[in-house]
């Protein structure tokens, strides 16, 4: 039975080892920084707002619009 | 030609071979099967990176809203399960469940290895994780932890007895996460191996006749839906691992 091989055993727990910290890096260090500081970025909480925003991203061609409520908003700000 | 439903588990061990000479001994170091089945999840992991981070416009993509939500609900189950204090437990909590999502999908995919279905592989994920839990319960608690193992409101007599259930309920459930995540994918891909080998060899007593050919239309089905239960299986079995891992958290957490 090549399961009992203390070798084979050996690699699989240090492959899983190896593997299951990788994977514990990614999410703590990459994927979790990266989609809860843009909740905040991007006011995900009000639902509303973002559904707007994202029909007129999603809607307007190659971003025209949105860069026409950006001067609007900077010409209000004046 | 019978085929034996479980040598779909056996761990081939290969080696590289560079200008004639291995590169490394085969008693060494291993590249198996698993190995390269490990490897393959790694490839999934890069590419759920690839298409969180691909946006076509100013706001991001689908995948990335899903895998927000997904992240919500496990930090609303955390929250919820065992309390505000353990949020920094989040990171471990996904690890575990899309780790265990990933392997276990992958062994799905035809003549691919379900690495989850060792029991070496699991042992580790379940020993480590209640070594995890214990290390977490004595910074956190300290010599409180301990009472986990002195039941409330019981007879003073009984209590050493009902102390040594508790210790060995305690250990047990390393066993008890590990082999149930493994018992699930070995009776479900053994089940599945049985009935595509049965299907096979109906099969192959008349190949040309059509009429067979309808005949058999219906257990592919079945073996089609038995496949999709693996599926959900597969997620059920992930999902399942981290429930019973807030569950334990919780002891590390609150003292009673």
């Amino acid at each position: 039975m090549p399961q009992l091989d203390f070798f084979i055993f050996f690699d699989e727990a240090f492959t899983t080892f190896i593997f299951f910290f990788y994977f514990y890096y990614v999410f703590s260090f990459f994927f979790i920084p990266l989609l809860f500081k843009a909740k905040f970025y991007l006011n995900f909480i009000n639902k509303t707002l973002f559904l707007k925003n994202f029909f007129n991203a999603s809607f307007s061609v190659s971003g025209n619009k949105i860069i026409s409520e950006t001067k609007y908003i900077n010409k209000s700000l004046k | 030609m019978i085929f034996s439903p479980l040598e779909q588990f056996e761990i081939f061990p290969n080696s590289f071979y560079i200008f004639q000479s291995s590169l490394v001994t085969k008693d060494f170091f291993l590249f198996s099967n698993l190995d390269f089945s490990f490897l393959v999840s790694l490839i999934e992991l890069l590419n759920l990176k690839w298409f969180l981070l691909e946006s076509k416009f100013v706001f991001p993509n689908f995948s990335y809203f899903f895998l927000e939500s997904v992240f919500l609900v496990a930090l609303s189950m955390l929250v919820s399960m065992v309390g505000k204090n353990a949020q920094a437990n989040l990171g471990i909590v996904l690890t575990l469940f899309f780790f265990i999502l990933i392997l276990n999908v992958l062994g799905l995919i035809p003549f691919g290895f379900c690495v989850t279905s060792q029991i070496i592989v699991t042992q580790f994920l379940g020993f480590f994780a209640i070594g995890g839990l214990t290390l977490k319960g004595i910074q956190n608690l300290g010599f409180n932890f301990l009472n986990l193992f002195v039941p409330r409101n019981v007879p003073i007599v009984m209590l050493p007895f009902l102390s040594v259930i508790e210790i060995i309920s305690f250990i047990s459930r390393t066993l008890s996460l590990s082999i149930r995540l493994f018992a699930n994918m070995v009776a479900g891909h053994a089940l599945l191996h049985i009935l595509m080998g049965a299907l096979l060899s109906i099969f192959s007593i008349n190949f040309a006749s059509v009429l067979l050919l309808i005949v058999f239309f219906l257990p592919a089905l079945l073996i089609f839906a038995i496949m999709l239960l693996e599926m959900g299986i597969a997620f059920l079995q992930a999902y399942v691992f981290v429930v019973l891992f807030l569950i334990y958290l919780n002891d590390s957490y609150k003292s009673h």
